[in-house]
């Protein structure tokens, strides 16, 4: 109950902040321009709306995820808010719980509006449903809660702007997982190879989350390769609010 | 008289500094307060009396030593149920408004709907902002977010109420408004537990007071026993004093007559010696204009605690 | 003094945005206009600055199907670009291959852009070579390997490797369903005529529309005719 009035009230935050509702019209704006720019191709409308909109919808997400996670602990610290809570009687982890679950849910409702604006576009460039899209969006947004669950790891114990560059650099790390590692085979030395295998195992592989590619050139979904995908996904962000409470739990508020 | 507040052997220390040096900032800390007392925490700034009630509430870890809270350790998140806390210069979120702020302090101490709903109507009467109660928080001026604050810290029906500098932020007639609250809060039963740099507040609410000075508490007693126990000097103004008893007025004043439009002051040192001066006026025919004895106020108390440990 | 009035704080800013409006209208305006003058050759610059696509890969963070996209719009433009003008397309293959490098699976490209190598950059080996890493990208699409067929046989007379990727599609599902009737033709022009009598003679019997039955029996009757011919002329 007490994590639940914290993440409607972090949700009720966000919702009331312009920066956001001005970032998911920009997004908006830029999905249906993708529209247009598809009509350019010789046939090829449904494939570009949706890799465009695909992408748009997680580049804006992660986006917001990043641009609100590294704020949501340090924030609080930082401007004091966070004596009213903790001087309750409120464990420290239902705190952090709250939060993230608060920030998961804005991220759910912004990029789930940007999602069904993909979706009926390209039901209406392809004249059909086209259901794979909303696995592939929803697999996606196990990613961006990832990235969410590091940014608000980081917001536990750094500034904002550190926070944001950390969670970028493993965002962007994540996505390339799978070109290093056919990197690291191609030309790497012993060393670094070594080096960037370990990183592989390590740093979350957000590579395997995406699955557009597939939707959108209708090839069939593996439900064995998304299953283990999402079972990665969920002990990988259980991982990082454990160590986030861990933190959280031994700081002093000075 | 079950104990309160028991802070026993109390220290706190931070790293300060880029080498991350570890300073003391508070030294085995001893205190108890009792039920139903008003209990005022005075000293300068930078004594540690924010740390103090940070680690009574569970913002800071403690780095030795032990506290409790009706009987139970500060640690423990279960003891804040019954302890409301207002901080210095309160920071809500100012997205909020009054009634939802409000809502959602009640909802973390799992008070049910209805309850909240009651209280929060009584809490926004008593401090009177039932008109913004549904404006954001961020319009509110500082007195009001004062106000409000001390409404949060309510809002459980606390047995202890904690508060950090409550007078900050308001003007005089806030001021009294909140010394009529806390007098109405004692009356209920409650303790009341506050820091505070304005003495004269704190001379009218307090019933025991400490001072603390560089991390070390001094000074603690009951109010009128610290204030009665040094009374200072007495002052009499006499007219028609003659030359004879001028001499000897300065003998027992043990220093120089001050002549007044309305007569000629004279300061004795202490009771006794008043009683002699005044006697032997009377006995040469002065007249007595006035008789003052000069209590030590708070603030003389305060000042000599805190000189008496800085060198 | 005269420096007084002029210095007074209105005057100031009353200054301040005639030389701001002077400046844009005098100066940024023509220099923009000047820039947009140049853009022409800006359109070229931008293929030739085109990074290799390893490179490109890694800057598309993960989104290669976008990535392949745009720059496949931009491979149109150019081939449509050069058609209006000058029908020569010496980037176009470095284009294709960096659109495939993104995305192999994007099947349209290999068939369009075997198009245009073939027709209008007269560039058949080009083709061939595109649509070759296509089907080896794509085995399970029949679209690949029968344009391949459709270009050896067409535009390089060449039965035998034509019939080799008919057979290819043949064995894919989707295939069209005049792929069989193309083999056995195939297999009497390049003189097995009793392989196509064979493959003709299964067409009849499986035929399900009569038009495809009646077909095959012509083949039929006309294959075993020049049998009989053959045999005959070996008689003498």
């Amino acid at each position: 109950m007490k994590v639940q009035a914290i993440a409607l009230n972090t949700f009720r935050e966000a919702v009331r902040d312009r920066i956001l509702t001005s970032v998911l019209a920009f997004a908006l704006l830029l999905i249906a321009a993708s529209a247009i720019l598809a009509s350019l191709s010789i046939g090829q409308e449904g494939k570009i709306v949706k890799d465009l909109g695909l992408a748009s919808s997680s580049l804006f997400g992660t986006f917001i995820a990043i641009f609100l996670g590294i704020g949501l602990v340090s924030k609080e610290i930082e401007r004091r808010t966070v004596y009213t809570i903790i001087a309750k009687p409120v464990h420290r982890f239902q705190f952090l719980l709250g939060k993230y679950i608060g920030l998961v849910l804005t991220l759910l409702v912004t990029v789930g509006v940007m999602v069904l604006l993909v979706v009926g576009l390209a039901w209406a460039v392809d004249g059909h449903w086209t259901p794979g899209l909303l696995a592939a969006a929803g697999l996606d947004f196990l990613a961006l809660m990832i990235v969410t669950a590091v940014a608000i790891l980081f917001s536990t114990f750094s500034t904002p702007t550190l926070s944001a560059i950390f969670t970028l650099a493993i965002f962007v790390i994540g996505r390339l997982s799978g070109d290093l590692r056919w990197f690291a085979e191609q030309f790497a030395g012993p060393g670094l190879r070594r080096a960037i295998q370990v990183l592989y195992l390590i740093l979350p592989d957000l590579s395997r989350f995406q699955i557009g590619p597939q939707v959108v050139h209708g090839l069939p979904l593996s439900t064995a390769g998304i299953v283990w995908a999402a079972l990665y996904g969920v002990v990988y962000i259980l991982v990082l609010l454990l160590l986030a409470i861990g933190v959280f739990q031994r700081r002093d508020f000075k | 008289m079950d104990p309160v507040i028991e802070i026993e052997g109390l220290c706190k220390d931070f790293r300060v500094g880029f080498w991350r040096r570890r300073t003391r900032v508070l030294h085995d800390l001893n205190l108890t307060v009792h039920r139903g007392e008003i209990f005022g925490y005075l000293g300068p700034n930078g004594a540690g009396k924010t740390t103090t009630l940070k680690l009574l509430t569970g913002l800071i870890l403690p780095t030795a030593g032990s506290a409790r809270l009706l009987g139970r350790d500060v640690t423990l998140v279960a003891t804040k149920q019954q302890i409301g806390f207002l901080p210095e210069t309160p920071y809500f979120y100012d997205y909020l408004t009054g009634r939802e702020f409000l809502d959602l302090c009640g909802q973390l101490f799992g008070l049910p709907t209805p309850v909240r709903r009651d209280r929060i109507a009584r809490l926004l009467a008593l401090i009177s902002l039932e008109q913004a109660a549904d404006r954001q928080l961020r319009k509110y001026s500082k007195g009001m977010l004062q106000r409000l604050g001390l409404a949060q810290a309510l809002i459980n029906d606390p047995s202890l109420v904690i508060l950090d500098e409550p007078m900050s932020g308001l003007d005089p007639l806030g001021r009294k408004a909140m010394r009529d609250i806390i007098l109405q809060l004692k009356a209920e039963g409650r303790t009341i537990f506050f820091s505070s740099h304005i003495l004269p507040d704190v001379e009218v609410l307090c019933d025991r007071v400490g001072i603390l000075v560089g991390g070390r508490l001094r000074g603690v007693g009951r109010l009128d026993e610290i204030l009665t126990a040094q009374t200072e000097s007495v002052e009499l103004i006499l007219e028609r004093v003659s030359p004879d008893l001028a001499v000897l007025l300065q003998d027992l004043a043990q220093g120089p007559l001050l002549s007044r439009p309305d007569g000629v002051l004279v300061r004795l040192p202490d009771q006794e010696r008043a009683d002699q001066a005044l006697r032997a006026a009377v006995e040469a025919g002065a007249r007595v204009v006035g008789v003052a004895p000069q209590r030590l106020t708070l603030e003389d108390h305060f000042l000599r605690e805190v000189q008496g440990h800085t060198p | 003094m005269i420096s007084e009035t002029l210095l007074r704080p209105a005057r100031i800013s009353l200054v301040a945005f005639l030389l701001a409006f002077g400046l844009l209208v005098g100066a940024v305006i023509p220099l923009h206009r000047q820039a947009l003058a140049r853009a022409g050759h800006s359109f070229e610059e931008r293929i030739w600055l085109l990074p290799p696509p390893p490179a490109l890969r890694v800057a598309s963070l993960g989104f290669h199907g976008m990535a392949a996209d745009l720059v496949w719009l931009l491979t149109i433009q150019y081939f449509g670009g050069h058609v209006s003008t000058d029908m020569q397309f010496p980037e176009l293959r470095r284009m294709l291959e960096t659109v495939i490098a993104l995305d192999p699976d994007f099947v349209e490209v290999y068939s369009l852009g075997a198009l245009f190598l073939n027709y209008f950059a007269r560039d058949v080996r080009g083709a061939i070579a595109l649509l070759e890493d296509g089907a080896r990208a794509n085995p399970t699409r029949w679209e690949i390997p029968h344009d391949l067929a459709r270009t050896y046989y067409l535009d390089l007379k060449d039965s035998r490797q034509a019939l080799h990727w008919f057979e290819v599609t043949d064995r894919l599902s989707g295939r069209p369903h005049y792929v069989p009737r193309f083999i056995a033709r195939l297999y009497a022009a390049t003189g097995e005529r009793d392989t196509a009598l064979e493959l003709w003679q299964a067409m009849r019997d499986s035929a399900t529309s009569e038009w495809v039955r009646e077909l095959a029996m012509q083949e039929i009757a006309k294959l075993e005719g020049q049998i009989a011919d053959e045999s005959r002329e070996r008689m003498r």
